[in-house]
């Protein structure tokens, strides 16, 4: 009990923070990346959609070595294993989320966004106040389910080392002479946390297409 | 949505951008600046004041992290060493600055000045010795295996046939392949690189390997639960460490070398020994080769 | 400095080539297999039987929740403890690795492609449905003869993605020491320090992969596109 305890522990001190941040951070860069993407400046809608393409096609794995290794060369500093992790995680998640939002965003009619700048918004206030708050309502369940596979890929770091919730497990595991049923304890964990996260988003999913009726917003 | 892109907002983003490669172009112009090194090292570090020690601080007992967020280790002490001796040297007022370092980044960071010396845990290879230099060594490891204490593989000849896990980018991989090939195994013996040690630990918990092998210390340390493990010694090599230098620094050189030997004659070397790797670290035997290594470098007066 | 020779410098190219062949062989055999569990599968989620569906929800669950990571882990270490000895050391001589990998891949992704399947049959229609049990025919006939290719060419675009998502998990198989391409060029890159030609090469690969594939499944729904739907 007390060895599940600190795999606990060590869940949530890596992983979860791991998963929180990047989609902090991931988040808001996708906004702007997604209106980069839908920009009429040509090389900027192709430089997004290169960078994009991209990050969707490679590996995690591939991503995180390329930081642990593009970053100390250009900063001159090494960078732990953590925020390796932590900025390739956030890249890459940047990608899909740019998708998303811009699905979101294109899905909102364009005379949303034309009336809002007839009654006197700026270009950048009518898309801040107007029309990604429409966007996010509609985007909530990918954006959540999304998340929660950024989570299962925070997995992954404990390829380039940091000492996240399948390393405890061996640690423990080293330490206590068990049987390897951590392992089982923490597939365990993840299936009772992702499944469980996964009916609260279909929920939420049938919330928000309900209101979506014409008519209303 | 398509945006329609006026006069001001795009001025405003070519700004924004022109902004951003200027200061990408000045990042990278800064880092290759900084790789003018022809100089000795100790006079670079007599203009700027600072010595900058490249340390490790995830790979104990070499060099880590303490609760504190002290950087402590065997390697970590010993540069601690040289920083005082060359602060001796150049009159005082040299400050220390810890830089951490990977065994991607050493070299990298060594070459390019980020750092002046790398304190970690590098062993002396040909391919190494073409690009930096060498002080006298400090430390000598060898490859060994872990099995688990019901095991029935006693010693080297044990090995043959069975499935060995080691370290990803090591040199127990070929290590073991010239073994196989000169036939120091009655059967071949199968290697498996795992990227971690923490997956090749599971590998031999489940069986899946009957064998990991890595640097000696690193097994004593993994396998601390001797209920579980035991470690059996292979002799089969002999990995000599290093302190790392830029090229071109003979004064500097010159320095770090009698610091070492300071260290081994008076003793000091094997009270850190003890700190970190024996009595109070995780009990692992003085090796011959690290007695040895001792008696060479206490150099009479 | 940069020295690109290395990628193809006796041994490093064969070793690379070698690399690229596992890394072919394990996706595309991942591919059929998942392919066929996860058609199976996305049936049985489908079915009229409730018990089926509800086996069949498990399963989606299961593998859909829990990280590639982690099964791969619980395949490769854990199941041959399961195992009588001698069982484990066949597995062991024959390359356990590279099977363990390609089991988890298949089952990791049969689960999405059962979700696939079970979204086809809803686009599909009871309409559908209805008329083929109006004619006579039973829902396992139905299946066959009518459903399966409809459906099958409703959901080609995701079977695609699908199989690029294979290719990128192909790379976990370093994780328990398999040859493939992340691993070698890890090597690679220690073995030599230079990591930005062999990183690119990585990098390279997978991406010519992704965009070969994407390419060949426009081509190939330009000829089987369902008409009267969109492509996918």
């Amino acid at each position: 009990m007390h060895e599940y305890l600190s795999m606990l522990s060590a869940l949530l001190r890596y992983n979860v923070t791991l998963t929180l941040l990047a989609v902090a951070l991931a988040l808001p860069i996708a906004c702007a990346g997604a209106f980069a993407r839908l920009s009429r400046i040509g090389w900027i809608a192709l430089a997004m959609r290169i960078y994009v393409n991209t990050l969707r096609s490679m590996p995690l794995v591939m991503v995180m070595f390329w930081i642990y290794m593009i970053v100390p060369m250009i900063g001159g500093r090494s960078l732990s294993a953590y925020w390796s992790a932590l900025i390739a995680l956030t890249c890459f998640e940047v990608a899909y989320f740019t998708e998303i939002v811009r699905a979101g965003v294109q899905s909102i009619p364009s005379n949303q966004y034309a009336a809002a700048v007839a009654t006197g918004l700026s270009r950048f206030q009518a898309a801040r106040y107007v029309v990604i708050p429409q966007a996010l309502r509609r985007m909530l369940p990918a954006l959540l389910t999304q998340s929660l596979i950024a989570f299962q890929d925070s997995t992954i770091s404990s390829i380039i080392g940091v000492p996240e919730m399948l390393q405890e497990a061996t640690i423990i595991n080293a330490r206590e002479q068990a049987p390897v049923h951590y392992y089982a304890l923490l597939a365990a964990t993840f299936l009772v946390l992702c499944y469980g996260t996964s009916l609260l988003v279909r929920r939420l999913e049938q919330r928000l297409r309900v209101d979506l009726r014409p008519g209303k917003s | 949505m398509r945006e329609a892109t006026s006069e001001t907002h795009s001025a405003d983003r070519r700004g924004f951008l022109s902004a951003g490669a200027a200061s990408l172009a000045t990042l990278l112009a800064a880092s290759a600046a900084r790789a003018d090194t022809s100089e000795d090292t100790l006079d670079r570090i007599k203009s700027s004041g600072v010595f900058n020690l490249g340390i490790r601080e995830a790979a104990p007992p070499y060099g880590f992290k303490d609760a504190n967020g002290q950087y402590l280790g065997f390697a970590t002490d010993i540069g601690k060493a040289i920083h005082d001796a060359v602060n001796k040297e150049l009159g005082g007022a040299i400050k220390l600055n810890y830089v951490a370092v990977t065994s991607q980044t050493r070299i990298p960071l060594l070459q390019n000045g980020a750092i002046d010396l790398e304190a970690g845990a590098t062993v002396m290879t040909i391919g190494r010795s073409k690009v930096v230099d060498f002080s006298i060594p400090h430390f000598v490891t060898s490859t060994s295996a872990l099995v688990l204490a019901a095991s029935p593989i006693k010693d080297v000849a044990d090995l043959a046939g069975k499935r060995i896990g080691i370290p990803q980018g090591g040199l127990e991989a070929a290590l073991f392949r010239s073994a196989n090939e000169s036939g120091t195994f009655a059967t071949a013996v199968k290697t498996i690189g795992f990227p971690d040690h923490s997956q090749g630990i599971t590998a031999l918990q489940t069986g899946t390997v009957d064998v990991y092998s890595s640097d000696e210390p690193i097994l004593y340390d993994i396998g601390r639960d001797r209920s579980q493990f035991r470690v059996v010694p292979m002799k089969m090599n002999a990995a000599t460490q290093t302190l790392l230098i830029r090229p071109g620094s003979s004064k500097f050189k010159r320095i770090a070398d009698q610091t070492i030997a300071q260290l081994c004659s008076s003793g000091e070397w094997e009270k850190l020994y003890q700190r970190y790797f024996g009595e109070g670290g995780f009990k692992m035997p003085l090796p011959e080769a690290g007695k040895f290594l001792v008696q060479m470098n206490s150099w009479p007066a | 400095m940069i020295d690109w020779s290395v990628l193809w410098q006796p041994p490093n190219g064969r070793n690379l080539l070698e690399a690229l062949l596992l890394t072919f062989q394990i996706a595309a055999i991942s591919w059929v297999m998942s392919m066929a569990l996860g058609i199976g599968i996305g049936l049985m989620r489908a079915a009229p039987i409730a018990v089926l569906r509800f086996i069949g929800t498990v399963y989606v669950e299961i593998f859909r929740n829990i990280p590639l990571l982690v099964q791969l882990f619980f395949v490769y270490f854990i199941f041959p403890r399961i195992l009588p000895v001698f069982a484990r050391q066949v597995l062991f001589n024959y390359g356990w690795e590279v099977a363990a990998s390609i089991i988890t891949l298949s089952l990791y992704s049969s689960a999405k492609i059962a979700e696939l399947v079970k979204s086809g049959f809803n686009t599909i229609g009871p309409g559908l449905h209805m008329a083929a049990a109006s004619s006579g025919l039973t829902w396992w006939q139905s299946q066959r003869h009518i459903f399966l290719n409809l459906l099958l060419r409703t959901i080609t675009p995701g079977l695609a993605s699908e199989f690029v998502t294979i290719f990128k998990g192909s790379s976990l198989a370093m994780a328990v020491g398999v040859a493939e391409t992340t691993y070698v060029t890890r090597q690679l890159g220690t073995e030599t320090f230079q990591w930005l030609p062999v990183n690119v090469y990585a990098s390279a690969v997978y991406l010519l992969c992704a965009w070969i594939i994407a390419a060949a499944m426009l081509l190939v729904e330009k000829r089987i596109a369902v008409p009267g739907r969109i492509g996918g």
